[in-house]
């Protein structure tokens, strides 16, 4: 229990770290910066509390975005993933859904990628809804959503098959 | 109360959902001002429908107020436009004084009909005073009590009243022949006139009832061949009797010295 609270510290610290100091200014392209700590919510254990998740990313989401200069993108988008992540994690997983760590083994492949990809399309979907806040800008919201997801994602697959191994 | 600590343990995510999100966008309103332009666009839209909703349904219960305070500006609107109109034309000097009463009991179906209203000696309203509405004219007070009056309306076979032409001053009198309620007959005007269909007729002045110029009707129909040198005039009432319900008092604040003469 201690081991798994260590664990789950040490990568929220490292989230953390990871997002303001590396991937906040990055600047693919020019503009795309990916969205790593997402990677936290992930994979967090399916067994373990999810009202625990949702005070982590909430504290994960308000730390970045001071740290940052967000005004507040990211604690709003964190909040909502983490407590939508169960209903996406029953619809990826199917029967599956009830291994406490399936984001790392013993889940199927495309399982662990319909959930993953899910996460960070939807959670950048609220971000970027929320960070130009208005309809009319429905083309960069979009845009920035695809190029981001798709960064983001490159970056979670590696880092997953690398705690995977691990 | 064990119901209610259920029902939050059972909802307790959702609770803890809310409660952060609602902290998040109190967050996010206070580090940018672009969100919180957006937030206060959304809050005003909202508050403005919330305060227009609920000021219809306040404005609902206070008509009654709103009707009294209309009544009362309508009041002193024609008193200005009465008083007005008598010194732009110059025709006479005699200054009319106006209140407002409320019709309580109205009658159409009789020969001689008559109104009750509710204004009465206290409210000063005196006999022989005249009673319009904003339409039209209604009639003449006839008897007076503390709190009531009665008026003669003018569907009320016995009063006659003086009307004339506005198109050239003709005079003759008005007298409703109990037949139909939206007609009055306009008798005594001499076959040298021009009549047409549609000639409005107003209040000739020459009672101490109505001051001039008040519209009563239009010319519905006439007819010339009565052999006696007079027209015999139906007016069409600009007003509908049965349907008035504020009416306004005319004071001729010169009636006494005008009767002396008399």
């Amino acid at each position: 229990m201690l081991h798994e609270n260590l664990r789950l510290a040490k990568y929220f610290i490292l989230a953390i770290f990871l997002q303001v100091l590396v991937f906040e200014a990055w600047d693919f392209l020019g503009y795309i910066d990916p969205i790593f700590y997402l990677l936290f919510i992930i994979i967090y254990r399916f067994d373990k509390s999810q009202n625990q998740l949702i005070l982590l990313s909430f504290t994960l989401g308000i730390i970045i975005d001071l740290l940052t200069q967000n005004p507040g993108s990211n604690t709003i988008s964190c909040l909502i993933i983490s407590y939508i992540r169960p209903f996406l994690i029953n619809f990826s997983f199917g029967v599956n859904a009830d291994i406490s760590n399936g984001m790392i083994s013993g889940t199927r492949i495309e399982n662990r990628i319909l959930f993953s990809g899910l996460v960070i399309l939807i959670h950048h979907l609220i971000y970027f809804s929320i960070s130009y806040f208005s309809f009319l800008s429905y083309i960069p919201i979009i845009k920035n959503t695809i190029l981001t997801s798709l960064l983001t994602s490159v970056l979670i697959a590696i880092s997953l098959g690398f705690i995977s191994k691990r | 109360m064990r119901q209610i600590i259920n029902a939050f343990l059972k909802n307790k995510t959702f609770i803890l959902f809310i409660t952060l999100l609602f902290l998040s966008l109190i967050f996010i309103n206070n580090r940018s001002l672009y969100h919180q332009s957006k937030f206060n666009q959304f809050s005003l839209g909202l508050s403005g429908r919330i305060f227009n909703s609920t000021s219809l349904i306040k404005e609902y219960f206070i008509l009654r107020n709103i009707n009294n305070e209309l009544l009362i500006e309508n009041k002193n609107l024609l008193k200005h436009q009465i008083n007005l109109d008598i010194k732009q034309f110059n025709r006479t000097n005699i200054p009319f004084g106006v209140f407002h009463a409320k019709i309580i009991k109205n009658s159409i179906k009789s020969s001689r009909n008559y109104l009750i209203i509710n204004k009465g000696r206290k409210d000063s309203v005196k006999k022989e005073m005249g009673v319009i509405s904003s339409k039209g004219i209604i009639g003449v007070i006839n008897d007076v009590s503390n709190d009531y009056s009665s008026v003669i309306s003018i569907l009320n076979r016995d009063l006659i009243i003086n009307a004339k032409f506005k198109k050239n001053n003709a005079f003759g009198s008005l007298n409703w022949n109990g037949i139909n309620s939206n007609e009055i007959e306009l008798n005594d005007i001499p076959i040298i006139n021009d009549v047409e269909i549609g000639d409005s007729i107003v209040t000739g002045g020459m009672s101490t009832y109505f001051p001039e110029g008040i519209l009563i009707g239009v010319v519905s129909e006439y007819n010339s061949d009565s052999g006696n040198g007079y027209y015999k005039i139906d007016v069409k009432l600009n007003n509908r009797i049965g349907n008035e319900l504020n009416v306004y008092i005319l004071n001729n604040e010169s009636k006494e010295k005008i009767k002396s003469l008399e």
